[in-house]
């Protein structure tokens, strides 16, 4: 009877222990720290792992810019799971002179070593370097109008940095941005993804993520925002009108082209010479046919690469409680307002040389002028056969949409200076 | 706030708007040079006697045509033949015609494609 007991008692212990176990494993999982801690921010990462879904669902559901946001959609998912720790921004607060990168070798993991990349600004250019090295300039060069829409389609970036100064007078607790904030967030408008992450690297750094995660998902939604603004804007005349076919550009003139505009847009502004020489560089190795191996590299595993860890990353720095804020949904709002603002001006100006040039140029290929290449170049054609089926616009708005690239890295060289970074 | 705002906006298009003007001109200029190798025309060179004999193999009618076509029916031909095997018989060679309403002709749509190429997912 003794031996007995003590065999129900022992059993009990062990049933006991096995218990506190799994209590103890379970107190320490994610959803215990996501639900427990619900009311005190735990929310926010529910939200942002429901906003993580969401875009890997655009990403791969809808087809929405898989490349860019299907990394960044991943880095959000993963950073946002309580307690997996893959991220840890308080290594990186701050100036990047004064990171501890002996803490972040010790301390940090993955996703921290890949960070260093985006702090240091250097995946931006190397991303660049890949986009040259895809870009054919034939259409820019062979109708070098397409430059002043290039650089109309830029107007939407400062007329955003009118519009956060201006909410400053609205005195909403909690929402004001700084010059150089609002410089960073007016880049959006550029419609380039590296470009506003290297300017925002240089003057505004603790806005990074989330100007990140704007201005890349506006890029993935082109096809949504600018139709209409198209539409509303140009009549169906206008929207009907047949180019001129480029006339052949040769071979000298596509390497020549990436060394002057270095040379001149350097000297004019250096400090938007590293993400315009990197841009040339890739260009004229495309070109030049003498390193056909590089510049196969740069335009394939080069960016590739850059992109798998540039959109991890930039999708960890989105953790709920440093995301959600109004600051965020203020940002958002403004980087709509940029985008549409710069589609908006790239067509105005397509309309003004519509009338100048006695109606040769279609006023459509104007909203190419934003940076996002080539989806706002593929939107120009689409509306543009819409109204007449058998109309290529393509060709013709590769021209402001590849000068939008140079423009966008001109305004972002001009915002530096002005900001003082 | 506002000043510096919109002393941001003037500076930062005026000098976006110089720096693509000046690279325009440039561009104008290069333009004008004779940078494609422009020489005076020469006369047509002979037609070589094997893409002649390749023509009238595939049975199509050497007639009057300059060296040019019949070097470029020869080609067509080699290739449909490359590609099709010996199951494809060619009839016959004709320019295509540009489609209605659009000056672009299939080799410019070919060149559409073949630039966009690297961006298709």
């Amino acid at each position: 009877m003794v031996k007995e007991k003590g065999l129900v008692i022992r059993k009990m212990g062990l049933f006991r222990d096995f218990w506190d176990t799994i209590v103890g494993v379970l107190s320490q999982s994610g959803f215990s720290q996501l639900f427990g801690n619900f009311s005190d921010g735990g929310w926010k990462n529910l939200l942002m792992l429901g906003i993580s879904f969401v875009l890997i669902y655009l990403a791969i559901g809808k087809g929405f810019e898989p490349l860019l946001l299907l990394p960044i959609a991943f880095g959000m998912l993963l950073t946002n799971l309580p307690g997996a720790n893959m991220f840890h921004p308080d290594l990186f607060t701050g100036d990047p002179k004064e990171i501890s990168y002996s803490a972040v070798l010790h301390e940090g993991g993955l996703l921290d070593v890949l960070y260093l990349g985006v702090k240091l600004g250097i995946y931006p250019c190397l991303i660049f370097l890949g986009i040259g090295a895809m870009t054919d300039f034939g259409p820019l060069i062979a109708n070098p109008k397409s430059f002043l829409l290039g650089a109309a389609a830029q107007f939407g970036i400062f007329a955003t940095v009118i519009g956060a100064m201006a909410i400053n007078y609205l005195h909403i607790p909690g929402l004001s941005f700084m010059a150089a904030q609002a410089c960073g967030i007016g880049i959006i408008g550029g419609a380039d993804g590296p470009t506003a992450i290297w300017l925002n690297l240089k003057i505004a750094p603790e806005q990074l993520g989330q100007v990140a995660v704007a201005a890349y998902s506006y890029m993935a939604l082109v096809p949504i925002i600018q139709p209409p603004i198209m539409r509303l804007l140009t009549t169906k005349k206008e929207r009907a009108v047949v180019m001129e076919q480029l006339r052949p550009v040769s071979k000298k003139a596509k390497i020549l082209f990436p060394i002057i505009v270095t040379t001149i847009v350097a000297l004019l502004l250096p400090s938007a010479a590293q993400l315009v020489g990197c841009l040339m560089f890739g260009n004229l190795c495309r070109e030049c046919g003498m390193v056909d191996r590089l510049a196969k590299t740069m335009e394939n595993e080069l960016v590739n690469i850059v992109t798998i860890f540039l959109g991890l990353t930039v999708g960890a720095t989105t953790s709920g409680p440093a995301f959600i804020n109004l600051r965020t949904i203020a940002i958002i709002v403004l980087g709509l307002a940029a985008f549409s603002c710069g589609t908006t001006a790239g067509v105005l100006f397509g309309k003004l040389m519509y009338l100048i040039t006695g109606g040769k140029i279609n006023p459509l290929i104007g909203s190419a002028g934003v940076s996002a290449v080539p989806m706002a170049a593929r939107v120009s054609q689409k509306v543009g056969q819409e109204e007449n089926p058998g109309n290529f616009l393509l060709m013709h708005a590769m021209g402001p949409n590849v000068a939008g690239v140079i423009g966008s890295a001109v305004a972002a060289g001009v915002l530096l200076v002005v900001c003082g970074g | 706030m506002l000043e510096f705002a919109l002393m941001v906006t003037v500076t930062g298009m005026v000098i976006v708007f110089s720096a693509l003007v000046f690279v325009v001109f440039v561009m104008f200029i290069m333009g004008k040079l004779p940078l494609d190798g422009r020489k005076k025309p020469e006369a047509p060179s002979k037609v070589p006697e094997k893409s002649i004999e390749s023509a009238k193999f595939a049975g199509l009618p050497v007639k009057e045509y300059d060296a040019d076509e019949n070097e470029l029916a020869a080609v067509i031909v080699a290739a449909v033949y490359a590609c099709g095997g010996e199951n494809v018989k060619v009839t016959g060679v004709k320019p295509a015609s540009p489609l209605p309403r659009s000056p672009v002709n299939v080799w410019a749509a070919a060149g559409i494609f073949e630039n966009t190429r690297p961006f298709s997912i």
